[in-house]
This record gives C-alpha cells, sequence and structure tokens, in this order.
C-alpha cells in the first residue's frame, strides 16, 4: 500500500516535472504582471517559465540538436520580426519536433502571426480587424462592440480540452480566425455567436467580411499527427488578469450577468491540454498469438483463429492508469482492412478481441487507430504474415474420394492378376513349344533380308498400301508367336529387334 | 543397327581397322564429345572472367535465392516456402509458382559434393551450372543426331550445338536461369522419344517419361513437347505410317508422362484443364481408336476394312475435336493462356496484355538476329532439312516437323529462338556430315550401282555404298582431287568462321552480367560501374529489417537477392493489377503518388537513372510501359496520350507534356540532377534538357544516390502539419510555355491528306 | 354550355401549357428527329443547316459526334475510307447494343456536301472526328488523334468514352472473308483429292513436300514474321538514292528480307547442287566419263554458289552491325 503510494507520487512527479521547460515571448514584461494569474497557475502545476522579449536578440529554442524547451507561450502580437534564431520555420520545426505551442494575438498581431497561423491550418483575419458583436458585448465595452461575451455552450464539445464545468460566460476581445477547410486536424475549440463578424471596427463596413458568424472562431486547436498541440487565440485579452477576474454583464439580449468570467477556468484548462497534462493516451502492452497456444507468433496460416490484446493507458493528474473506453476498434489489414472488430475491455484494462483469419494469405497488420477529439491520436500496428496450408496441412481421405481409390485399387490387383495370368498361362500343345523358338529365329532371319522388291517399295504408294496391310499381317502373326514364346526372354528381344529393322526398311 | 558402329567420319570404308573394330570410332566419338564439353564450358567463361563469379541479371537472382533457400531450410520448406519479402502484402507462395528442377538441381549437386567433403559454395555452382549443362546438352544433341541420321552427323551437331551463340546467350557462366538446364532435358527427351519410336519398346517410352518429368519441373517450355511429339504422332496416323512401335510408345509416355508431370506444384492439374495440354489427349484418344481400328482390320485383311479404317479414323479425328471444343465452351477447359495466344494471334499481346509485350524478349525477331544466334548454319540448316524430307522416315518426320514449328516460333519471338536452335544444330550437321562425307571419299573406286541386298539403304547416308573395283580408267569419274580440296578448304574456312564468329558473340553480346556495366574510355581502358550493387548494399546496410522498396518489376529480385528487404512487384508478373498500382503511382503527380505509396506502406523508392552516363535500359525509357500498364488497370486516371506531346513524341526536354514534367517517376529522375556534362543536368540518353529542373519534392527526400546517378533512392517521410504543398515556381512559368505549345501544336497539326 | 366551356377552358390552359413548354418540346421534337434518322442509317449524313440545327445550336442534351471526310474519289483520300468503315463499326455497334440511348449520336460531313462546315470550322485535313458535348464548345481533345491513338474501331470507342461516358462494346460483323476463303481451300482440296483419288502419289512427291518446308524456312528466317508485325516499309527512299538495307540491326525493310531470303537460297541451292555432284545420299555414282565433268562442273558452281553468296550475306550483316570484325570475300 504505501509502496504503491510512493510509486504513485514518484510517478506524478516525474510525470508532472517531465516537461517543464517553457519559454515565454511577450512584447514587453509588464505582460507578466498583467497575465500574472495565468502564468502562475502554470508555475503552480510545476512549470519554470522562462520570460524573454520576442525580439530578444538570441533567442534560441535548441541548442546542440537538443531542444531547451518543451512549451512555447507566445504572447507578443506587437512583434513584426523574432529575434535571434527565432522564426516561423523554426516554430514549425519546433511543433514538427513535438514541441507544444500556445498563442495569442490581438487585432494588432502582425505577419508573422499570419505566417505562423496559416502553417498550422487557421488564418488570422487582417490587421487591425477585431472580432465584432453588436448584440453580445459586455458593459464594459468602449463602444467599438469589440469587448465581446461569448457564451460557454459555444465551446467544442471535448472535455478534455474545455473541462467539464464551463458555465460562467467568457469575455474576448481580439480578431477571428477561419479555419482551414481541408486540413482534418484543425479544431475549434471556441467560435463567436451568429451576430458576430471580424472586420476593422474603425472604418465602415464596405465588403463582405472573411469571418461572419459562427464561422469565426475565437480560439483555434490543433493536433499534429505526432501529438504536438498548439492553441491559438485570437485575443491576447482573454488570458489577461483583467478579463480573469472582471465581471460579466451582457447589454443586449438575454442579459447574462456572472459575478466572475469563465477565462480563467478556460484558460487553465486549455493550458493543462496544451502542454499535455490531459488527454495523453499510450500504449502499454501489444499481444497476440493463436488461440490454442500461448506464445505470440509472426506468422500465422489461413483460418487460424487469433488472440489479439492491447493495454492503453492514460495519464491522469500525473499517473499513468488504465484508459476507460468502449468504442477502441481493431483492423486486420492487408490494402484494406479485412476485418474491423471492437476491442472488448475486459476488467483487468486490456482490450482484447478474438477472431479468425481471413482465408486469404499474405501480409497483413493488427491496426489500433484511436483517433478521439483531445485525446492523442494513438496509433499502433503490428505486422504479421499469414501463409497458406502446407503441403501436410491439407485434409486426406475426403470420403467423397473413396470411390476413387476404390477403383484404382481394384484396377491393380486386376491387372496384376491378369498378367499373373498371361504370363504363366500353359498351351497344352508342346510340339509348337519346342519349335517356337527355332521359327521364331526363322522368322527373324527371313524378316532381316528381305528381297528387294520390298525395298522398292517405298517408291511406289500403291504397292506401300499393300506392304503395309501385308506388314501389318505378319505383326500379327508375330504376335501371335510372341504370345506364344514370351516366356523366351531372348526371343522377344530378337524379335523386338528384327520387327523394328523390318518397319525400318519400310519407310 | 550393327553397321552403326562404322564412323562417318571421313572415309573408314576402305580401311579395313574400321571395318571390324567399334573401339576406334568410339574412342573418336568419346574425344570430339569430350572436346566440345570442353569447349562448350570455356566458351561461357567470358563474364567470370572480365568481372567475377557473379549472378546474372534479374530471373537468376531469383533463382539463386531460392536455391539458396533450399540447401538451408532443405527442400520441404521449400516446397512450402511462403515469401513475405516478395509482392508485398500479398506475398508469393514461392514453392507452388516456381519450377523446380533448377533449384533441385544444383542442390543435389551441392549435397553430393559436401558428401564426398569438397566444400562448395552453392553461388558457385549456381553460376557454372549451366556451362556444365552446355556439354550434358552438346551429348543428347549427339545422341538425337545419330538416332536421325547417322553418329558423324552427331557429332557435328554435337559440337555446333556446344558454341552456338542462340544457345550460349542463355548458359554462359552466371545466367543461372531454367532454360540452362532445360534445352538439356528437351533434347534428351527427344532423343528418348525417337528411340522409343524406333525400338517400341516400353523401357525406352518409359525413360522418355522421366525425362519429360524433368524437363517439366525445370521449364514452362515443356509445353512445346507435350505439344511436338502429339503432332509427330498425329502427322504419322495421316502418312498411314501407323504400327505397333508407335502405338506402344506414345500411350505409355502419354500416361506416364502426365502423371508424372501432375506432379509438379506449379503444373498441378494444367496437363488436363488447359488447351495447351488438349493436343496431346486428344491424339492419344485418336490413337486409341486408330489401334483398335488397325485391329479389326488385321482380323481379316481382305475385308472391306480399309474403307472403314479410314471413314472411322476421320471420324474418330472428328469427334475428338469437336470434345475438346466442347469442354473448352462449358468450361471444364480453360482457353490458350495470353502468352501462348500472343504467339498464334501475334497482334494480341500488343493490344490486351502490354506487361507481356512489354518484354524485350518477347518481340518478333529479325533476319539479323537470326544470323547474329546462328551465322552459317542459318544457310545450311534448310539443307539438311531438305534431305530429311527427301529420305523420310518416322524419325525424320518428326525433326521436320520439329524444325517448321520451332522455326515458325522463333520468328515470333526472339526468346524461343532458344528452342530452334537445337533442331537448326542437328540439321546443320546432317548436312554438314553428309557433304564432308562425299567429300572426302577419295576416287579411287568408282561405284557400282547399289546392290539391291542393301537394307541399311535410307538411313545410313553417304557411307553405305559397297563398291566393287572396277579396272577402268578412273580419273574422270569422280569430282578429281582438286575440286575435292578446294571444296573440303573453303568448308573449312566457313566452320572457323562460324567458330570465331560464335566466339565474338558469346563475348560481346551475352557475356555482360549486368549488374555491373563496364565502359570502355577511348584509350581501352576499363572504366567498372557497380552502381547497382553499390545501391542494393546501401539498400542492406542502411534500411530497416523490414523495410518496404517501391520500383519498378524489373528490379524486384535484385533488391530481394541483394539488397534482401521486401518488395512490392516483381520480375515473376503474376499479378498485373499490383503492378498496375505502382506503375500508376510511378505515372501520378506527387500528390497523387503519396496516397498510393502511403496505402501500401512504401518506405523506399527506387529508380534507375541513365541519364547521367549515357545508359538506356532505365526507367524513364522504360516508363511509358508503366503508363500503359498502369492505363490498363486504371483508365481514368491515366491516359497515355498525356505523356506524350502534342506531335505523339515521347520527349523528356522542355517541349514535353505536363504531365510528363509533373510525374513521380520525371521528378524522382531528375531530382537535383546536375551531372551529364555540359550543360549540367544535360540528359546522355535521352540527349535533352530535362524541361523540369530545379524544383523541390514535398513528400520525399533523397535518400541515396549512386556514383554514377545510376541507383537513385527516395524516402517518403511522413508531414506532421498538413500544410498544403507548395510547387515551385517552376510550374506555372511551364504552364504558359505547354499552353502555347499546344496552341501552336493545334495550329500545326492536322493527319491524313491535306485538301486541296 | 358550361362543358363547352370548360374545355374551352381547359384548351386555353393547354395551350398556355405548351407554350411554356416549347423550349423542352423542341428539344424532344430534335432528339426525336434524330433518333428517326438514326433508325434509317447509323450514321447520319449532315449538311450545313442540318449541322447548325442539330449539332450547333442549343438546346442539346446530347452530345454529338462528327467525322469530316472527304469520300469522294476525287480527292484521292485513301485513309478515309478507312476510318469511314471502322467509324461506321462504332456507329453500328452503338445503335444496335443495349447501351443504346439518346444521349449520343453519331454524323458525318463530306468534304463535297458541307465544304462550308469545314471552313466554319476552320478545317484544313480530312478525315477529322470531332466531338460535339452536350454543353460548351468543343476544347481541343474533343477532336480525335489519329496519329496517336490509330483509327481503329477500338480506339475511337475508347476515345469516345474519354469524351463522353459512353461506354460501347465493339461489335465487328464478323469477317467471313477468312472462313470463305478457307472453305473454299478446302473444298478445291478436297475434290481435288476426289479427282485424283485413284493415284494420289503426288502426295508422296517428297520434292514438293521439301520445297514447301524449305519456303517456309527461309520466309521465317528472313524475318517475314517481323515485316508481318511490325509493317516496316518497303525500302526507304532518300534524296540521294534508295536505300535498300536498314542500318540498325533492330530493323529491316521488307525489300531487304527479301534479298536476305535468296541469299539463304542460292547458298542452300549450291550445297544442295554440291551433294548431288558428289553422288547425293543415295550413292548414284557417275558412270560415264562426260559425267564425271558434268558433276565436276555441278560441284564448282555449287562451290561458287556457297562462297559467294554466303559471303555477301556476310558482307551485309556487317553492314548492319556496328564494330563486327569478320568478313569473307567481300568487306
Amino acid at each position: 500500500m504505501k509502496i504503491y503510494l510512493i510509486v504513485g507520487i514518484l510517478a506524478c512527479f516525474s510525470a508532472a516535472y517531465a516537461d517543464q521547460e517553457t519559454l515565454v515571448l511577450v512584447d514587453n514584461l509588464n505582460i507578466r504582471e498583467t497575465h500574472s494569474q495565468f502564468f502562475k497557475s502554470l508555475q503552480e502545476r510545476g512549470y519554470s517559465l522562462t520570460f524573454k522579449l520576442a525580439d530578444d536578440a538570441n533567442l534560441v529554442l535548441s541548442k546542440y540538436g537538443e531542444y531547451l524547451y518543451k512549451n512555447l507561450i507566445v504572447f507578443s502580437p506587437a512583434i513584426v520580426e523574432f529575434g535571434g534564431q527565432l522564426d516561423t520555420e523554426a516554430i514549425t520545426k519546433f511543433i514538427d519536433d513535438g514541441g507544444n505551442v500556445l498563442m495569442a494575438g490581438n487585432s494588432a498581431a502582425g505577419d508573422v502571426y499570419r505566417e505562423i497561423a496559416s502553417e498550422c491550418g487557421f488564418e488570422m483575419d487582417e490587421e487591425s480587424a477585431a472580432v465584432i458583436d453588436h448584440f453580445n458585448y459586455d458593459s464594459l465595452d468602449e463602444g467599438d462592440h469589440t469587448r465581446i461575451v461569448v457564451s460557454p455552450k459555444n465551446l467544442i464539445n471535448a472535455p478534455t480540452i474545455t473541462g467539464v464545468h464551463n458555465t460562467q460566460p467568457l469575455l474576448f476581445e481580439g480578431t477571428g480566425l477561419i479555419l482551414d477547410k481541408d486540413n482534418s486536424l484543425v479544431l475549434p475549440i471556441l467560435t463567436a455567436d451568429s451576430t458576430a463578424y471580424s472586420y476593422n471596427p474603425k472604418n465602415q463596413v464596405k465588403e463582405y467580411p472573411h469571418a461572419v458568424g459562427r464561422k469565426t472562431v475565437l480560439i483555434a486547436a490543433l493536433q499534429a499527427r505526432n501529438n504536438a498541440r498548439i492553441i491559438f487565440s485570437g485575443s491576447l485579452f482573454f488570458f489577461s488578469d483583467e478579463a480573469f477576474n472582471s465581471p460579466v454583464s451582457k447589454v443586449h439580449g438575454d442579459k447574462v450577468k456572472a459575478s466572475l468570467s469563465g477565462n480563467k477556468a478556460l484558460a487553465v484548462h486549455l493550458s493543462q491540454w496544451a502542454f499535455g497534462e490531459r488527454g495523453q493516451l499510450r500504449v502499454r502492452r501489444v499481444s497476440h498469438h493463436r488461440e490454442d497456444d500461448k506464445q505470440t507468433t509472426n506468422t500465422y496460416t489461413i483460418t487460424d483463429s487469433v488472440v489479439y490484446r492491447i493495454e492503453i493507458e492514460e495519464l491522469k493528474n500525473g499517473k499513468w492508469q488504465p484508459f476507460e473506453a468502449n468504442d477502441v476498434q481493431l483492423e486486420f489489414v492487408r490494402i484494406d482492412p479485412f476485418i474491423r472488430t471492437t476491442l472488448k475491455r475486459n476488467p483487468s484494462g486490456v482490450y482484447e478481441a478474438v477472431f479468425k483469419v481471413p482465408d486469404v494469405w499474405g501480409v497483413y497488420q493488427f491496426k489500433v487507430d484511436y483517433d478521439r477529439i483531445g485525446y492523442t491520436r494513438l496509433y499502433h500496428s503490428t505486422q504479421v504474415s499469414v501463409r497458406p496450408l502446407q503441403h501436410t496441412q491439407y485434409e486426406r481421405f475426403i470420403p467423397s474420394a473413396y470411390p476413387y481409390y476404390v477403383s484404382a485399387f481394384s484396377m491393380m490387383i486386376g491387372v496384376f492378376l491378369f498378367s499373373f495370368v498371361f504370363l504363366y498361362y500353359k498351351d497344352e500343345t508342346p510340339k509348337t513349344k519346342k519349335k517356337v523358338p527355332l521359327l521364331a529365329w526363322k522368322r527373324c532371319v527371313y524378316i532381316c533380308k528381305l528381297p528387294p522388291s520390298e525395298v522398292a517399295v517405298k517408291m511406289d504408294p500403291s504397292r506401300r498400301q499393300r506392304t503395309q496391310t501385308k506388314a501389318s499381317a505378319e505383326e500379327q502373326a508375330l504376335d501371335q508367336i510372341a504370345k506364344e514364346v514370351c516366356y523366351h526372354i531372348y526371343v522377344a528381344e530378337l524379335l523386338q529387334l528384327s520387327l523394328s529393322n523390318k518397319l525400318h526398311d519400310y519407310s | 543397327m550393327t553397321t552403326l558402329a562404322e564412323p562417318d567420319l571421313g572415309n573408314g570404308r576402305n580401311k579395313p581397322i574400321f571395318n571390324n573394330t567399334t573401339g576406334f570410332s568410339t574412342l573418336i566419338t568419346v574425344t570430339v564429345l569430350l572436346l566440345a564439353w570442353l569447349a562448350g564450358f570455356a566458351s561461357r567463361l567470358f563474364a567470370v572472367i572480365r568481372f567475377e563469379s557473379i549472378i546474372h541479371e534479374f530471373d537468376p537472382w531469383f533463382n539463386y535465392r531460392s536455391t539458396a533457400y533450399m540447401v538451408q531450410h532443405g527442400f520441404y520448406n521449400f516446397l512450402n516456402w511462403f515469401d513475405e519479402r516478395a509482392w508485398y502484402p500479398l506475398g508469393r507462395i514461392v514453392g507452388g509458382t516456381v519450377y523446380p528442377g533448377l533449384m533441385i538441381t544444383s542442390g543435389s549437386i551441392h549435397w553430393l559434393l559436401h558428401a564426398l567433403n569438397i566444400p562448395i559454395h552453392i553461388r558457385d555452382i549456381c553460376v557454372f551450372l549451366a556451362p556444365v549443362f552446355s556439354g550434358l546438352t552438346a551429348i543428347s544433341t549427339y545422341l538425337l543426331t545419330a538416332e536421325l541420321w547417322s553418329r558423324g552427323a552427331g557429332l557435328f551437331a554435337a559440337c555446333f550445338i556446344a558454341i552456338v551463340p542462340g544457345y550460349s546467350s542463355r548458359s554462359v557462366a552466371g545466367s543461372y536461369d531454367n532454360e540452362g538446364i532445360a534445352i538439356f532435358a528437351l533434347q534428351l527427351t527427344y532423343f528418348l522419344w525417337l528411340r522409343s519410336l524406333k525400338t517400341g519398346s516400353v523401357f525406352w517410352s518409359i525413360c522418355t517419361a522421366i525425362s519429360y518429368f524433368y524437363m517439366v519441373s525445370a521449364w514452362g517450355g515443356y509445353v512445346f513437347i507435350i505439344n511436338l511429339i502429339p503432332l509427330h504422332v498425329f502427322a504419322l496416323l495421316i502418312m498411314g505410317r501407323f504400327s505397333q512401335r508407335l502405338f506402344v510408345s506414345y500411350s505409355v509416355f502419354y500416361i506416364v508422362g502426365l502423371l508424372l508431370s501432375m506432379q509438379i506444384p506449379f503444373v498441378g492439374f494444367q496437363p488436363i484443364r488447359t488447351s495447351e495440354h488438349m493436343a496431346a489427349s486428344g491424339v492419344f484418344a485418336l490413337l486409341m481408336a486408330v489401334g483398335a481400328l488397325q485391329y479389326l482390320h488385321s482380323l481379316n485383311p481382305k475385308g472391306q476394312w480399309k474403307k472403314l479404317l479410314i471413314v472411322g479414323g476421320l471420324m474418330a479425328a472428328g469427334l475428338v475435336f469437336l470434345m475438346v471444343v466442347f469442354l473448352t465452351y462449358i468450361g471444364v477447359i480453360a482457353p490458350w493462356s495470353g502468352r501462348f495466344y500472343s504467339l498464334w494471334d501475334t497482334a494480341y499481346a500488343k493490344i490486351h496484355i502490354p506487361i507481356i509485350a512489354s518484354v524485350s524478349e518477347h518481340q518478333p525477331t529479325t533476319w539479323s538476329s537470326f544470323f547474329f544466334d546462328l551465322h552459317v548454319l542459318v544457310c545450311t540448316f534448310p539443307v539438311g532439312l531438305w534431305y530429311c524430307v527427301k529420305n523420310i522416315n518416322d524419325e525424320r518426320v518428326f525433326v521436320t516437323l520439329y524444325a517448321l514449328s520451332a522455326v515458325y516460333f522463333a520468328g515470333v519471338m526472339v526468346r524461343l529462338m532458344l528452342t530452334l536452335t537445337p533442331v537448326v544444330c542437328v540439321l546443320s550437321g546432317i548436312a554438314f556430315s553428309i557433304l564432308l562425307d562425299l567429300l572426302l571419299r577419295d576416287d579411287d573406286l568408282p561405284t557400282a550401282p547399289v546392290e539391291p541386298n542393301d537394307k541399311n539403304l535410307y538411313d545410313k547416308a553417304g557411307k553405305v555404298k559397297k563398291r566393287a573395283p572396277e579396272p577402268t580408267s578412273q580419273a574422270d569419274f569422280g569430282l578429281g582431287m582438286n575440286v575435292r580440296s578446294g571444296a573440303l578448304i573453303a568448308f573449312m574456312i566457313l566452320l572457323m568462321l562460324f567458330s570465331v564468329h560464335c566466339t565474338w558473340a558469346t563475348s560481346n553480346a551475352y557475356s555482360s552480367p549486368s549488374i555491373v556495366l563496364a565502359s570502355y574510355g577511348n584509350d581501352g581502358s576499363r572504366k567498372i560501374l557497380d552502381d547497382f550493387r553499390e545501391a542494393y548494399g546501401w539498400l542492406s546496410q542502411n534500411t530497416a529489417e523490414d523495410a518496404r522498396i517501391m520500383s519498378w518489376w524489373d528490379y524486384g529480385y535484385q533488391i530481394a537477392g541483394m539488397g534482401n528487404r521486401t518488395t512490392l512487384v516483381d520480375n515473376n508478373t503474376w499479378n498485373n493489377s499490383h503492378i498496375a498500382l505502382v506503375g500508376k503511382a510511378m505515372a501520378s503527380n506527387e500528390t497523387a503518388a503519396y496516397d498510393i505509396m502511403t496505402m501500401l506502406d512504401v518506405d523506399y523508392v527506387l529508380v534507375i537513372f541513365g541519364g547521367a552516363i549515357g545508359y538506356s535500359g532505365d526507367d524513364i525509357n522504360k516508363f511509358i510501359w508503366m503508363v500503359r500498364i498502369a492505363e490498363g488497370e486504371h483508365p481514368k486516371d491515366i491516359h497515355e496520350a498525356d505523356y506524350f506531346t502534342e506531335k505523339g513524341e515521347y520527349r523528356v526536354d522542355s517541349e514535353a507534356s505536363k504531365t510528363m514534367l509533373n510525374c513521380l517517376m520525371y521528378k524522382l529522375s531528375y531530382y537535383r540532377y546536375d551531372s551529364g556534362g555540359s550543360p549540367p543536368g544535360y540528359d546522355r540518353t535521352r540527349g535533352a534538357l530535362p524541361g523540369n529542373r530545379g524544383f523541390k519534392l514535398t513528400y520525399l527526400e533523397e535518400a541515396y544516390t549512386t556514383e554514377h546517378w545510376l541507383v537513385r533512392i527516395y524516402r517518403l517521410f511522413e508531414m506532421f502539419i498538413t500544410s498544403v504543398p507548395t510547387d515551385s515556381v517552376v510550374y506555372d512559368f511551364l504552364t504558359v510555355l505547354a499552353k502555347r505549345i499546344e496552341n501552336f501544336m493545334m495550329i500545326a497539326a492536322g493527319c491524313g491528306s491535306r485538301l486541296s | 354550355m358550361k362543358t363547352t366551356i370548360k374545355l374551352a377552358g381547359c384548351y386555353h390552359h393547354l395551350t398556355l401549357l405548351t407554350f411554356v413548354l416549347s423550349t423542352q418540346s423542341v428539344l424532344e421534337e430534335k432528339v426525336e428527329q434524330l433518333t428517326d434518322m438514326t433508325a434509317k442509317q447509323s450514321i447520319i449524313h449532315l449538311n450545313l443547316n442540318k449541322f447548325k440545327e442539330y449539332v450547333r445550336s442549343p438546346p442539346r442534351d446530347y452530345s454529338f459526334v462528327v467525322m469530316f471526310t472527304a469520300m469522294a474519289p476525287s480527292r484521292r483520300c485513301a485513309i478515309c475510307q478507312h476510318v469511314y468503315e471502322e467509324y461506321l463499326i462504332v456507329a453500328n455497334s452503338f445503335r444496335f447494343s443495349p447501351a443504346y440511348n439518346t444521349k449520343l449520336f453519331f454524323g458525318m460531313v463530306d468534304f463535297d456536301e458541307g465544304s462550308d462546315i469545314f471552313q466554319m470550322l476552320r478545317l484544313n485535313t480530312a478525315p477529322v472526328i470531332m466531338h460535339f458535348p452536350a454543353k460548351g464548345k468543343p476544347k481541343p481533345a474533343d477532336s480525335m488523334d489519329f496519329e496517336r491513338a490509330g483509327i481503329h474501331a477500338e480506339a475511337i470507342i475508347k476515345w469516345i468514352q474519354d469524351r463522353t461516358d459512353v461506354q460501347i462494346r465493339v461489335f465487328r460483323p464478323p469477317n467471313y472473308s477468312g472462313v470463305v476463303a478457307f472453305a473454299m481451300l478446302f473444298i478445291l482440296v478436297a475434290g481435288f483429292l476426289y479427282l485424283r483419288r485413284n493415284n494420289l502419289e503426288f502426295l508422296y512427291n517428297k520434292q514438293m513436300w521439301a520445297v514447301v518446308a524449305l519456303l517456309f524456312c527461309f520466309a521465317m528466317v528472313s524475318g517475314q514474321m517481323w515485316n508481318q508485325i511490325r509493317g516496316p516499309p518497303f525500302f526507304h527512299r532518300t534524296k540521294n538514292g534508295p536505300v535498300y538495307i536498314n542500318g540498325g540491326s533492330h530493323g529491316q525493310f521488307v525489300l531487304e528480307s527479301y534479298i536476305v531470303a535468296i541469299l539463304n537460297g542460292a547458298v542452300v541451292i549450291g550445297m544442295i547442287m554440291m551433294i548431288e555432284a558428289a553422288g547425293g545420299v543415295k550413292g548414284t555414282e557417275a558412270q560415264r566419263a562426260q559425267d564425271g565433268k558434268r558433276r565436276r562442273l555441278q560441284t564448282v558452281v555449287g562451290l561458287v554458289l556457297v562462297c559467294v553468296f554466303f559471303s555477301l550475306l556476310l558482307s551485309v550483316f556487317r553492314a548492319k552491325t556496328q564494330g563486327y570484325p569478320y568478313s569473307f570475300l567481300f568487306k
């Protein structure tokens, strides 16, 4: 018990303090004050924040190929050009290598923001444009109706990201985002109301705004395929202390009033998700084997029945614990999935499936591809080869074949008996028996020196015909003799020889 | 038969020593055959001497791989070998899809030598198997010819086949392929068949069947035998040469051979299920019918049986034919497979099966390649044929049919030159032996007319004249010394030309392993280009054990054999659609290709690019076949026309079509290519400057390029953030260019007759 | 009374309806006429106004495939005839196929009937097969390229399927000519045999069979099969005179193959002459003196034939094969 506790604590520590290095880029250092609560919550959760000016001349993300930070917070909308070695490529590479990024801009955000956003599949509205909503703005608004009140209903339905209880209205002030449609990985965390639009509040609306109504995304997230997480908020104000602890009161519509905005809770949740404290899955162990024998193997035979087990764990407040779900599926793939089945979760937290290998040989893969909003993409594939039956594994002695066996064997026996009789049948005419060899000899000799007339036969077809018949007659005669004398092997040989010679000459 | 002992070399007739002893002639025969063997073996060693003891081009690598597997794991494991490294992800049952004769042969040699404590590596056995078997082929050819005509002719034929390029092309050291041993089996089977036909003995027919079994286990060309022998039997029946010997030998051969051939897993039930084999069974049935009728006829020879014999025979033939047709119609018998059908309807393959038409050795044969492979034999074998027909008998009917069918097939397909060569050697041997035999006979005894009771008249050429010495003046009778010697010298020169030609052809045309290329500088210095093995070595060293390499099918066997990595398609082209998929990937643009490749879990892509050294057999030149094969399966996505210019030319320079310039194969070939002389990036093979250069790859990165740019390997990498691929500026420029060219062509183009 | 009014009302109503649907009806009408024409003959012959009406002017919901050709013998357009035949096959096999519908029609314009159409489309060559899609103007790919695709019905069908997703199975009227010829030959041979039934020895004439076999061999060895498959030119005309021998070893001209066949034949004849002179396999030997002279002469002639023609063959081969070192008598 104690040990468990210790282990748990250790695990918690190790988990919590694993990825703590965080770089915060700010325009000016007093953002530390204006957003102190947010940063404080991070530090409480064990992140060591390194504040740097965004145009600091010696900004570096990595040294000697090692990344100095795991997470990156960019709270510098006013920046035009990053200092040091930092630029859009560097940040993209940082993300490609698995770093998490939390960015917040505002209507003043410059092109660097836009570049990064477009790299990540969002699109920031153009400079100095802000989200305006003439129906849901806060009472503290300066008249541009840009400090808008967003109801938590507009949050994406993903408790892992946003947390469970977001009831308080949210305050937002900044630009809107548009999501790249053909990018399947981006998520609209928070969208504006249908009455909102994004435009420059100073000058009047001439052309159609880029983002209108629910299309206007206020906070967007992206989880890349390597599970790097990016939160991109259109408003830096969203994370500020002011927004955190200012009351909310809508002017129009349902006069929503709240003593405190829901920003803080949401911000904390978002940061937790972004920096990988929640929604982390991992595969602990995978095993597969035939149903009958226990040890795992890499080659199966067609129509084997296979047991596949996978253990999945989730990171819950710092500890890896078995993951509960009922929608984890297994695919048995050879180009196309041949089998797709839902894994059953047995009490010990192991997901298991038992199925029959298809009757098609080839190289297959067990694939578990569990991709749910808010969770890391869980992808595991094991390659096995399914081989056809060996020559010893086919079924022998099929019942329907027995007639053929019988006929074959009866045939053999019959032939044996017949040949036996044929060979040892004695004809009761003793004198011929004596004569036979002589006779055979005579024939051979006679044949061996045929009259020249026979030789000339080949010239004349009509005669050929006759000789043919004659020849066959002779053959018949000889066969008769052969039948009689076939126990005299040498004579038979001789006959054959002479036969061939003779017929040879006819041709 | 006894007189056969007399040698046909020269005129042994008058010298008594040759008359009474057979020893001398046997000695000569053995010596000549041994020398032929030696010569044949030696003339096939060019590759080994020039390069090294290495397995040659493509298929041999698979044969070698599976042989090694068999030697390592034993025969039964080989029989059940499921190779998951080939045809990923389909895999291939090797045991059930090869002709195991080759592997078994070299495997048993290996076993024997090791049993004798001669430790020799299996690779060396594989390399030298074909040359050794060439000697055996010579011997079997000798036997065959001796059976047909005379032993002198046999010796000639043996010497011819030992060195003739048409045969050594497939049997040089290192070309470890089925044909190497199959030709031996072919000749042996034919010899045994003739022997059994002559003697009519069951023993020889069984031997024929066994040798046929070996042939079946060795090569798919056994179908040639199983159609030619029935054809022979049929011809004999038509010519009214039916005899008990024929009956016995064919029925025994057919039944035993059928049963044996069905023991080969790859053949299985084909012999009773496919049209290629139906001729044999049909003739068998016909022979039975004719035999029965003959028996009836023989019961009383003077009855009306003769008419019945003919009519009944015809009816039986018709019946059998209709039966086969009917069975084919209801689908019990599979119709002709495409490869065989393309032999008859010569345009078939080009239209329907591009994968067959794409192989260079399936092209028809020009006269010059006939001459190249056979040289003087081309002009002399008709002489032998002439005399075989003039002095016809059962065996010569066979050799006539053999020659005619083989010469037809050789005309249709270059690779079937292999089946023509042996019969050409046989017939030329006959021709030369007749002529030299006559020329070498000296005049001193002019001949009297033939004695009537000479029974060996028609199958013993030349040397059978028993002459009575005539006292009269002989000066004028014979040909005279000068003419003879002149003719002799001339023919000796011809034969000498033949031998030097054979040596030249074998050494220059057929002895390059095509794994290692050699290039010669102006000063005659030789430069070895070892790029292939370099690349495959890189693969085997630097890629994951289970990495999947995508390449065109030509290189599948080599990647598996040398690189020991998983391939998608290889030279055993059993699955056209899979090949078409790879072709489609190569022919599509990068994005589309990436989807296909990820679907197939490809890790690396390997392309052959000869532009830097002017190597013409590279992938760009083969590319159009990839397009055709892909179009056959995916007509909606791939159109061959898109890869040609408006003029219908196949080009790679700036006038090439946009599709061509953007397809994966093109990009992988020319990516970052700046070698090839002036201007940098010049393609020596096509003799053009690539039209699309300086582009970037979005989904792949270059992993390795060999010294002479011959082999280029690319690695697929995954995209983490899906950013829309931004193609480089070159394309916009190119599209404009292409448009302009298009318009221009539209004006210029026009076919048919220009209207007045 | 009432009823009449009602009827009138109905009628009025109907007219309105028809008026509304008039454009619709125009289309139907056109389609109907076209189907009728197609029923008459599967290729519709178009003149200018027909072309304008059916092919060019909307409304159209069908695509039109038109062949522009010049069939008049005065035009001396050889290919037009072939293309027309293939095109007819295509049209018929569409017309009589189960997939027949009114979404695709086949037409043809002869230059002598509709030269103005040619001018309208700025066509200066024939034959051209163009596809006029149901909507929009024909694109460059809508005119078929014979050079690339060939003029076979299969190619045309493939192209049509490319342009309009209409799948046609080519149905060639079975070519009986070959069968008939074969049957005739068979009957002739049979009849001949029947007439000569009492003395059939000509069948045993080995000379004949041998000659036939040799001719076959010569044909094959000289690459006639290659000619038949690849269809090379008879010989090559250049500025400085015709070329009979193809320079490369991978190609050949028809005439060239004939020459080679003759050379081979000459060598063979030479050898046979020598053998016969030397007594032949039958071993008939000289009896009289002049007999011996004749034989000597024959041998010499045969020898000359063999040597000369073989070395000719060798030199031709040498000319074709780069870097071939050997030759005999002639370079």
